[in-house]
């Protein structure tokens, strides 16, 4: 049994999950390899103190003091269970999201949804009257498109000129983005 | 009566039920806070902060957690944010809370004294990070689901620095001479 196998055993050792079969293996390297057997003992001492552990007794007029601190605090729980601005927040985005969505779904699907609307005998003369407006609805939604089109395509040349500074830069700022990230969990 | 329960009485308004809370959960509170400081005054005040924020927060418990699994989260991130703040310096040894054991004679209390001093030394050195789920694990024995619970953190992550945390300890301690190992 090489070294690391053993390394692996101490780990198993110290999670308390160690088999019998394991243990013999472990016993067997350490009397015979004098670096893991240093090791193994310096795991020991360790378990040894920090498990020895017990609960310390908090001072005795521990619950007396914070009796008296919390004395003074008055806490209306029911009130603080009301809506708060996280939930009003949440309330508003999902009502503008399922607007926005059913209107995108009414633009998309427009002419199949007025003819079904035409045929209908009671909605049927307003579905017809619906139809220029639909129209012109067509109309605004193609010059937006265009619109859109030319600002890409002239966007692509003003992109392509600045990319090899952009690309940098946008690395850069993720970078220092993960950084942040990164110290901020480490000090958990 | 169950924590829940005393809870419940506690959102009713029965602020003296608190104190059932208190008395059960002070010493867990206390030990965990003693063992990341190391200084019983530090320790006094932040468990009685961790108490006065479980009492301003009591409707925010969620019973689907054990009790004693949401106050070690609030205790263990009290202590750190404590620490930050505070831009804690390492205690000294001296300063430790550990009394030598009195059943051994002089001589062998003396050494298991220098041998907790050693470890707990160790332990010290040790970034929060990598403190907390080990005296999480190693002290108050919880699993490392508890410990991930507690940290919010991912369960490979908490395995992982438990890993890592065993290992810096070895590494000190080794690196410290005069060590005796019998076999």
């Amino acid at each position: 049994m090489n070294c690391n196998k053993v390394d692996h055993l101490i780990m198993k050792y110290m999670d308390g999950i160690l088999t019998m079969e394991e243990a013999k293996h472990l016993n067997q390297h350490i009397t015979k390899c004098d670096t893991c057997r240093e090791e193994f003992f310096t795991y020991q001492k360790m378990i040894d103190v920090l498990q020895d552990g017990q609960l310390v007794e908090a001072p005795k007029d521990f619950e007396a003091t914070v009796m008296n601190r919390i004395k003074d605090i008055e806490i209306d729980y029911e009130v603080k269970e009301k809506i708060s601005i996280d939930t009003i927040s949440a309330m508003v985005w999902g009502l503008f999201s399922l607007i926005f969505g059913i209107g995108v779904l009414l633009v998309l699907y427009r002419y199949p949804i007025i003819e079904y609307l035409v045929e209908n005998p009671y909605l049927g003369d307003w579905a017809s009257s619906m139809v220029p407006t639909v129209d012109i609805l067509s109309t605004y939604i193609s010059d937006i498109k265009e619109e859109i089109i030319s600002i890409l395509s002239t966007s692509k040349y003003v992109f392509s000129s600045l990319r090899l500074i952009l690309i940098p830069v946008l690395s850069i700022l993720g970078a220092i983005k993960y950084y942040i990230y990164r110290k901020a969990k480490v000090e958990i | 009566m169950e924590d829940y329960e005393v809870i419940e009485a506690c959102l009713q308004g029965k602020k003296e039920m608190f104190e059932l809370l208190v008395s059960r959960y002070k010493n867990l509170v206390y030990s965990i806070i003693l063992r990341m400081t190391n200084d019983a005054e530090e320790a006094n005040d932040l468990a009685q902060e961790v108490f006065i924020k479980v009492y301003r927060n009591l409707d925010k418990y969620q019973p689907d957690y054990k009790f004693s699994t949401w106050i070690m989260r609030i205790t263990t991130n009290l202590v750190i944010d404590a620490r930050r703040k505070n831009k804690h310096t390492t205690v000294s040894v001296d300063e430790m809370i550990t009394e030598p054991s009195t059943d051994w004679g002089p001589e062998q209390g003396y050494l298991e004294q220098e041998k907790i001093n050693e470890v707990m030394t160790a332990l010290n050195s040790l970034p929060d990070m990598y403190k907390v789920p080990i005296i999480l694990f190693h002290q108050q024995g919880l699993s490392y689901q508890e410990i991930s619970e507690i940290i919010n953190e991912p369960l490979s992550k908490v395995k992982n620095r438990i890993f890592r945390a065993r290992k810096m300890l070895k590494e000190i301690l080794l690196s410290k001479e005069g060590g005796v190992y019998e076999l």
